[in-house]
């Protein structure tokens, strides 16, 4: 994933630059939520992780301007603040749009944790989007044209995403248009097997 | 006078550096950048020097805001390199800038400069030892 690392100080950035490139992210970095937006406009970036306390503009103002773009992805905001913050600083956080938390000094595995935690949500939004997005569907059979190409009916295509399986019935409306004409068909047809074979008797 | 006891909690007790701290950082250095720590060292001591200029200035300007940030910025360096005794006096000038008692002060300001001295010489052991 590509991660942010938003931090003024430049040993606490370097760390942070470190350990995200030992666990396999691609890194882009900024010194201030000023600096950072910019880096955002320009960088197709899915993880934030902000320092707090930051000169021009501080974490949580850079957070609630994340929140406030209109972006198709979802930016995932984690912000690093030390073991003594009281539950009313990271309610005031999560009020900004931060979405999780770390302990500073910074712990390696616990950035790991953290980042499958983000990965997960942010396959999760993904989906939900493309779901809420434009999908071309036949006028006719109904069938979904999808990521690859291909035209699938409209039930696996939901299922293959989200999971959600069908059970299939026959609304009124249909039943009356499609159901009842199909059984009148059949009734004709078999008193008119009926006729036939009374006339031959 | 201010006895040690009366300095608002800003008498540092702890140890110049925490090497184990400082050894958990060991375990980022990887093939691509084998002297990530002792480069790491080097930064540090080549930013700490600023942020001590930083908080004279803002103590000499009476700017307690700035010299509460720029304490928190060290105090989060020092915190990542185990640098425990300097990390303290970080805190205790957060704390009390913070609060715009400038006046309380003095003594944790004159105790910053040998505190990085101390500090200084134990992380250029660190680092030639990790030289061998």
């Amino acid at each position: 994933m590509k991660v942010l690392t938003v931090e003024d100080d430049p040993v606490a950035r370097r760390v942070l630059r470190q350990a995200l490139a030992r666990l396999g992210h691609e890194v882009v970095e900024a010194a201030n939520g000023s600096d950072a937006l910019k880096v955002l406009e320009r960088d197709a970036v899915r993880v934030v992780v902000s320092d707090w306390e930051m000169p021009t503009m501080d974490g949580l103002e850079f957070c609630r301007q994340v929140r406030s773009r209109r972006t198709e992805e979802y930016v995932y905001f984690i912000l690093p603040t030390s073991r003594t913050a009281s539950v009313g600083n990271q309610r005031e956080a999560a009020d900004a749009g931060v979405d999780d938390f770390l302990n500073k000094p910074l712990d390696v595995n616990e950035l790991w944790m953290r980042l499958r935690v983000a990965e997960r949500i942010l396959k999760f939004a993904t989906q939900v989007r493309q779901l809420e997005a434009f999908l071309p569907i036949c006028s006719y059979c109904k069938k979904i044209r999808d990521d690859q190409n291909y035209w699938t009916q409209i039930e696996s295509y939901i299922n293959e995403r989200t999971g959600t399986d069908f059970s299939h019935s026959v609304c009124p409306e249909c039943y009356n248009r499609v159901i009842m004409p199909e059984l009148e068909k059949i009734r004709a047809e078999a008193a008119r097997r009926d006729r036939n074979v009374g006339s031959q008797t | 006078m201010n006895s040690p006891d009366r300095l608002d909690g800003c008498r540092p007790l702890a140890a110049v550096l925490d090497t184990d701290r400082l050894a958990n950082l060991v375990a980022l250095e990887d093939g691509e950048d084998p002297q990530f720590l002792t480069g790491l060292i080097t930064l540090f001591l080549s930013e700490t020097p600023k942020r001590l200029a930083e908080i004279a200035a803002a103590q000499a300007a009476g700017d307690g805001p700035m010299l509460a940030r720029v304490a928190h910025t060290l105090k989060g360096a020092c915190a990542t390199l185990g640098a425990d005794e300097l990390q303290e006096l970080s805190a205790s000038l957060e704390a009390c800038a913070s609060r715009n008692e400038l006046a309380k002060l003095a003594p944790t300001l004159s105790a910053l400069d040998g505190a990085f001295a101390r500090l200084e010489e134990a992380l250029r052991l660190q680092q030639r030892r990790l030289q061998l």
